[in-house]
């Protein structure tokens, strides 16, 4: 019976979605920005439409090239030469994002939650859960997020009720002038700091489905989840929330829903669902772009490979705060999302538009 | 390396397993009666339950030979011996009385010619009465079979409040007789095969042509006849070489001793396999969410139907993840619970001596214990070991202080929560231990990661090109209708389902 790996398209937004989302739920605001709630709220379709606006290039590049990912691309228009370095890059890049996943959630669940759990632990029991999912292939990976997706909407729900005494419209203040820089950077980090459009360039070649509406599916469906977290943020914790280094879990924390008094815990369980779908995803997108690395009979351990060396290097970094931060900076900061979502993909694109001219009409 | 050890162990498992064919050379009968008697009885070593009895008809000498108390004597009588002896041919010779039994003679239903021993001795194992005349070359076997069995009668482990009382026997033509009753389509195909070496155990698959997907078809066949032993006693011997063969928790295979069950998923495209000698017949592809149908469902209204499904997945949970959570809130999290609950475990476990994810395990292990004693010991004795077990646990240890008065509160509620989905008892025993040991070890954190893993192993199900997990993800709302709500029948019947067709499919 053969068997495609492919996953729908629906069940790739559901991926990605979780994916970005957990970040906005977990780590310390957007860009780490003092900025104000409402120009957050303005802040997020003008990230959304950068992010577009970023991935025009890779766009061309995949409509001339039905059914190919980024590498796959690589490897046809510059040969084994120039395609090799780039899986490499791309493998090394999503290493770098499973890792300061693991290293992000570790420190949050250690600062916030499990105050006093040590980060290793958590970060190698993360990783190998992770592992395990990522050998099994995107399809389990797409059916539980989809699963998660559920949890994520029932539990949102959930507290939005429970916050709807504690909101009060009074904080959605005017964006006052002096934002501007501040609301502009936002907007920059909000699309640069998108390691899921690499994602998405990688796993074109595994979506059963059109590849720029799963696009416009997930970004539309991002930034309706992300106004509407920033409206309740807003509006529910006001001038508080920026002071709190998790502004999302502050939220939980207030909402309290009858007998079940606290809800952070019914959160938490979530954020560990959404943190070890990520993890899993990018050890998977790791695993399948350094095969080249390992011999044939050896490829079965080149994702528990990637999985030690992430937990390894996420322990290193969760031990080391200022380096936390760097490796952080470095793989959202924007430069792996242009390299690999912008200029790679346009310049594959010059080169295609190259050689169709060459060739004889 | 493991590369390595695998292929020490398979090379190991080729040569310590021979796959029996016949037991000896199989020879064609010569036609005389005696040299083809002396070969079968020094085939068959001597067994004491094989008969032969040797009438003469016409002149002509017929051995009869038969296993003893596998036939019926009187259909035998009325049938077979009966015209046989008063059987007047003109000018007799072995092939004119072979031509009447081929021709003229009716004696019995099934009826079929045999040449060699090997070909013989399956049809008299299976209640068959061979006719060997001499100085002809066939042997004729006829169907009048008499053996005792098992009445219909309701089944145990599926029992119903409406719909029929009637659950599958052993003999596999009873059953394949229920499911004809049920389905009087021609399009419903019951397929023989045999399986085992030695036992030859009659399997049937049955399927509706118009329905069923030919991949799924070739590839139960194709699983079919890798089974590669000398005994096939039950459908538990097969099922393995019927499910996915990647290391998952919850079995793409399911069990059924009920025809009207097993029709109903005949007509969705699935196929059922029954198995001689057990009333349990397989049914593959087997999806998650129907481990929490019941026959009940379709028989009464549609809202207590989905009120049903709730509580079973509520209880399903549960039983997993009861013991595990109470564990990890208690140890690791004991503000989550409500303060004057908090006070009243508090109270009860000061106490108690051990910890409480050691006294979780302690009293579901002596559960267990109880249970499986319960469970094969005669029934009077069986409900004695359980008043003794009620008594133990409820009171005498809370009484002596070996464990809190909420743990028992936690047992019994799980207890009686694993009972309500029976067809899931035994990965949810595994997982409920489990996870009070990751409770107790990693606190909520744990819990949470291990039902990400158990998701993911039912997610990664896809035996037969259909996820396990499909319609609930990958989601579809039309086969929704009968997951976690069932619709009414008139919406239900007016469309079809078919198992190819549920979301994720690769056929």
């Amino acid at each position: 019976m053969n068997r495609s790996s492919a996953i729908s398209g629906a069940q790739l937004v559901t991926l990605l979605f979780i994916s970005r989302i957990f970040d906005f739920l977990t780590y310390p605001s957007p860009g780490g920005s003092q900025i104000s709630g409402t120009a957050a709220l303005a802040a997020f379709p003008v990230g959304i439409a950068l992010t577009a606006l970023l991935l025009l290039p890779a766009c061309f590049l995949l409509r001339e090239n039905h059914g190919c990912g980024v590498v796959d691309c690589a490897y046809r228009y510059l040969g084994k030469a120039g395609g090799v370095p780039v899986a490499l890059l791309m493998g090394i890049f999503a290493l770098a994002v499973a890792a300061d996943t693991a290293t992000g959630f570790a420190i949050f669940l250690s600062a916030g939650i499990y105050a006093g759990a040590p980060a290793w632990f958590l970060i190698v029991t993360l990783m190998g859960a992770a592992v395990y999912a990522a050998s099994m292939g995107y399809e389990p990976m797409s059916r539980v997020s989809t699963l998660v997706f559920v949890g994520f909407w029932a539990a949102f729900l959930f507290m939005g009720i429970a916050l709807l005494p504690e909101m009060d419209p009074v904080y959605l203040r005017p964006v006052v002038s002096g934002e501007s820089g501040k609301f502009w950077m936002l907007c920059i980090r909000l699309a640069l700091g998108n390691t899921e459009t690499v994602a998405l360039l990688f796993m074109i070649s595994v979506i059963n489905g059109k590849p720029s509406r799963c696009f416009w599916y997930w970004a539309g469906l991002l930034l309706a989840v992300l106004e509407l977290v920033a409206l309740v943020s807003t509006m529910a914790l006001g001038d508080y929330g920026s002071s709190q280094r998790f502004p999302f879990y502050a939220l939980t924390k207030i909402a309290e829903f009858s007998i079940f008094q606290r809800l952070d815990s019914l959160h938490a369980a979530l954020w560990i669902f959404m943190a070890f779908i990520k993890t899993s995803l990018y050890l998977r997108i790791a695993g399948e772009a350094l095969r080249f690395l390992f011999p044939a009979k050896g490829r079965g351990f080149v994702i528990p490979a990637c999985g030690a060396a992430a937990a390894g290097a996420a322990i290193y970094f969760a031990g080391e705060p200022r380096w936390a931060d760097r490796l952080s900076q470095t793989v959202k900061g924007g430069a792996p999302v242009v390299l690999l979502a912008l200029v790679l993909p346009a310049l594959l694109l010059v080169l295609s538009r190259k050689k169709k001219r060459g060739e004889p009409q | 390396m493991f590369g390595w050890i695998r292929h020490k162990i398979e090379r190991e498992r080729r040569t310590s397993y021979v796959p029996s064919g016949e037991e000896s050379g199989d020879v064609r009968f010569t036609g005389n009666s005696l040299e083809d008697m002396i070969g079968i009885r020094s085939q068959l070593s001597g067994t004491s339950d094989f008969m032969v009895r040797e009438v003469t008809v016409c002149g002509i000498s017929v051995h009869l030979l038969m296993f003893e108390g596998m036939f019926n004597l009187q259909t035998m009588t009325e049938i077979l011996i009966e015209p046989l002896t008063s059987l007047a041919l003109e000018g007799p010779s072995p092939q004119k009385l072979l031509q009447w039994v081929r021709g003229r003679a009716v004696l019995g239903a099934d009826q079929n010619e045999v040449y060699t021993a090997s070909a013989l001795f399956p049809f008299l194992m299976a209640g068959f009465v061979g006719v060997m005349i001499d100085g002809v070359e066939p042997v004729i076997v006829v169907g009048i079979q008499g053996y005792n069995f098992r009445s219909i009668s309701e089944p145990s482990a599926e029992t119903n409040v409406r719909g029929s009382r009637e659950g599958f026997t052993e003999p596999i033509r009873i059953n394949m007789t229920m499911i004809r009753r049920r389905i009087k389509s021609p399009t419903l195909v019951m397929k023989l095969r045999q399986a085992g070496g030695k036992s030859k155990t009659d399997l049937c698959l049955v399927y509706l042509s118009d329905m069923v997907s030919p991949e799924i078809l070739r590839e139960v066949e194709y699983r079919l006849s890798q089974v590669s032993m000398d005994t096939v006693l039950e459908s538990g011997y097969i099922q393995p070489f019927l499910d996915t063969r990647r290391p998952a928790l919850f079995s793409n295979v399911g069990t059924t001793e009920r025809p009207d069950t097993l029709c109903a998923k005949v007509s969705e495209g699935r196929i059922g396999v029954l198995v001689d000698g057990t009333p349990f017949a397989l049914i593959v592809p087997y999806f998650f969410n129907e481990h929490f149908q019941s026959i009940d469902d379709y028989a009464g209204r549609p809202y207590y139907a989905a009120f049903n499904r709730w509580l079973k997945y509520l209880a399903f949970f549960f039983t997993i993840l009861l013991p595990g959570v109470y564990v990890a809130v208690g140890t690791f999290h004991p503000e989550l619970f409500p303060e004057s609950l908090l006070l009243n475990i508090a109270a009860a476990e000061e106490s108690t001596p051990f910890p409480l994810m050691l006294e979780a395990l302690i009293i579901h292990f002596i559960y267990e214990l109880m249970r499986e004693a319960g469970l094969r010991l005669p029934r009077p004795v069986g409900h004695a070991v359980s008043i003794v077990g009620a008594l133990v646990i409820g009171d005498a240890a809370v009484t002596a202080g070996i464990i809190g008065s909420p743990m028992v509160m936690v047992v019994a509620l799980t207890a009686i929560s694993s009972f309500v989905v029976p067809s899931l008892y035994e990965p949810v025993t595994v997982l409920r231990f489990a996870f009070i040991v990751i409770g107790g070890w990693m606190g909520l954190y744990g819990i949470t990661l291990g039902l990400a893993l158990v998701l993911v192993n039912i997610c990664g199900i896809n035996a037969y090109g259909v996820p396990a997990s499909s319609p609930e993800s990958p989601f579809q709302l039309f086969p929704m209708r009968d997951v976690l709500i069932r619709l009414g029948w008139r919406k239900l019947g007016k469309e079809k389902l078919r198992v190819q067709k549920l979301p994720g499919s690769e056929l």
